[in-house]
């Protein structure tokens, strides 16, 4: 940019008028006023200028309207084309409302009558160059966020783990650039780590504080720091900045900053995953044969809002050809919008990345949505099931049972929009009875344990499982044999449920454990 | 729900509104009183006829409730007919072997 902010008059005019007398008498005043003012006298002239110089080295160009081989509204159409941020302002002793009319809507400025009114011109002078630096400044910053969203893209992109896990990322930003970040380290030779960071916001101080936060947890744990204590010095960090006085703060007195985190930190040696969440959503353990479990709890307040931070850390078994699937809340947002369990959007996500296609719902989004997928220990397990729906039940919720089919029902639509209704129908009634039976026998001794829930599907051959585990003694009194045609007499109709409408089922755990398969067709 | 008695042919139609599971409060409170009718004297009607042309699923509940009225419904002597729509409706009905009990039309 030439010249200061604010110092409109260093600016570069270009004057094009005709009639030398109006033209001399144009660029003398605007020499007065400290312009850089150039003048010529048709449109042609203008047009060499413009191209020799630049047009971005103007930031006004004054035109008469009528001159003799083209029009000023010729010169602004050039201009338009080449640079539309050039400010144009239009001169003409016609006076005529149709000229007027199509100067603006050709894209002018303004518009002056001739003779010209020193005081008028000055005006339109000013706001005219007011204008140029205001359009570009929005196109420079434009360009920048579009550049910082491609950097933020190609480094989610570019993620050679080692040999020992395979990472894919899958990032949807709300706008160009955003504060969804994703970052592994590889700690040892057997030691991995995984991070998922989302700041508040989706402009460009969230991914600058997001990957600010990603490099301060790289450089704390390289030096052994544990990450539980990267996190709480962290939070201090935002916490401080939220106590200053608003003239003090440095990430603006309006916009108070918090950092939801997800980490999972896997030992290869010892077959563990530790998972760390701060505000995010659990990660999501996925075992060789694709039964899944949530890796610690979700939600809890994210980093930046209370003194002592709220950090959930659990460490679990996992085996080789599992999985970790982890994602921010922009997913959880929109999952609970359409009423569909995210591991369904999940699903959805990655068939669409391998098919090649887009997947339009993400669209809808009210903020950023990054999901990243890591396999342990090399590729995925073709014989894996794709989890769907990944729930936990409690016994005093047990009212809400039609609600808990809706989001089964919806998800299975929306993941296999052409699942026969005789299938759905048959997976909806059978895992009704069985989360129900789970509910109503299997908690009822424990009811702090919940039951869960999960359906997954294998495209391999086109089958859907559904798991039920409750944390009870069993039910074997009722699962053994085969009921006589007078079990009309006994309440076991849900257990004949359970058995018949499945292709097949499994009981284990004395029936705690029911494994129920459908074939797609 | 609606309910029609035929008193000449001492029938009595319970026409249920959507599903025959247990979130469906109003089709188990519509049952509870009609089994409560029955027990009742003076009843006019022996047989009775379950509408569930509007039910996509009877769940164990469902299944529970219509199994309660059959048996009342001989216990008075008459009959309990079923009408359905839905081909998943009567799929249940011959998993759980009722098809075997009950008379059903499907409408």
């Amino acid at each position: 940019m030439r010249g200061a902010e604010n110092n409109l008059t260093s600016a570069r005019l270009l004057v094009v008028e005709d009639d030398i007398v109006s033209r001399e008498f144009l660029m003398n005043i605007l020499k007065r006023w400290g312009f850089d003012a150039i003048g010529t006298d048709g449109v042609e002239q203008a047009v060499a200028i413009l191209q020799t110089r630049d047009p971005a080295t103007f930031e006004c160009v004054l035109t008469d309207y009528r001159m003799p081989e083209q029009s000023g509204l010729d010169l602004l159409a050039w201009i338009r084309e080449h640079d539309a941020s050039l400010a144009t302002v239009f001169l003409t002793g016609d006076g005529q409302a149709s000229v007027i009319a199509e100067s603006f809507r050709g894209g002018a400025a303004d518009f002056l009558d001739k003779p010209v009114d020193p005081k008028r011109l000055r005006v339109a002078i000013d706001k005219a160059v007011a204008r140029t630096r205001k359009e570009r400044q929005v196109t420079r910053m434009t360009s920048a966020v579009e550049d910082l969203g491609r950097a933020q893209r190609w480094m989610l992109n570019s993620s050679p783990v080692g040999d020992k896990a395979v990472v894919d990322l899958y990032f949807h930003p709300k706008l160009e650039a955003g504060g969804d970040f994703f970052s592994h380290l590889q700690l040892t030779s057997a030691r991995y780590f995984f991070l998922l960071t989302d700041v508040s916001g989706h402009d460009l101080q969230a991914a600058y504080i997001s990957a600010y936060f990603q490099g301060i947890v790289r450089g704390m744990l390289e030096r052994g720091a544990p990450i539980g204590k990267i996190f709480q010095f962290f939070n201090q960090f935002l916490v401080d900045e939220w106590k200053k006085e608003e003239r003090f703060k440095l990430v603006g007195a309006t916009k108070d900053v918090s950092l939801s985190a997800s980490a999972v930190s896997v030992d290869f040696e010892e077959r563990t995953a530790t998972a760390l969440t701060s505000g995010a959503p659990a990660p999501v353990y996925l075992m060789p044969g694709g039964f899944a479990r949530r890796l610690g709890d979700s939600g809890g307040s994210p980093l930046g809002w209370f003194p002592e931070a709220s950090i959930s850390a659990m460490t679990y078994g996992i085996a080789e050809g599992g999985s970790i699937l982890m994602w921010t809340d922009g997913l959880e947002d929109l999952a609970y919008e359409r009423t569909v369990h995210p591991l369904t959007l999940a699903y959805c996500w990655q068939q669409s990345k391998a098919n090649g296609t887009d997947f339009p719902l993400l669209d809808g989004a009210d903020d950023d949505v990054l999901l990243a997928r890591i396999d342990l220990l090399g590729q995925s397990d073709p014989a894996a099931f794709h989890p769907l729906v990944l729930e936990e039940y409690e016994l005093d919720d047990i009212g809400k049972i039609d609600e808990w089919m809706d989001l089964w029902r919806r998800s299975l639509r929306l993941a296999l929009p052409d699942l026969p209704a005789t299938v759905e129908h048959d997976l909806m009634l059978a895992s009704r009875e069985a989360v129900l039976n789970a509910l109503e026998h299997g908690c009822r001794d424990c009811p702090q344990y919940p039951a869960s829930f999960q359906i997954g599907y294998r495209r391999r051959d086109n089958l859907l499982r559904a798991w039920v585990r409750d944390p009870g003694p069993g039910h074997q009194e009722y699962l053994n044999g085969e009921e006589p045609v007078e079990a009309i007499a006994r309440d076991h109709f849900g257990l004949q449920l359970i058995k018949r409408l499945p292709k097949a089922v499994k009981f284990e755990q004395q029936g705690a454990s029911v494994t129920m398969d459908f074939n797609v067709i | 729900m609606e309910q029609i008695v035929d008193a000449e042919k001492k029938v009595l139609t319970l026409r249920l509104r959507g599903d025959l599971t247990s979130g469906n409060t109003a089709s188990a409170q519509a049952i509870a009183a009609l089994l409560q009718a029955a027990r009742d004297e003076g009843r006019p009607w022996r047989n009775v006829e379950l509408d569930l042309r509007e039910a996509r699923m009877v769940d164990s509940v469902g299944l529970n409730m219509i199994v309660a009225v059959f048996k009342s419904t001989q216990r008075g002597g008459g009959r309990l007919r079923l009408n359905y729509s839905d081909a998943n409706v009567h799929r249940t009905f011959v998993f759980t072997r009722l098809d075997q009990h009950l008379d059903l039309v499907k409408v």
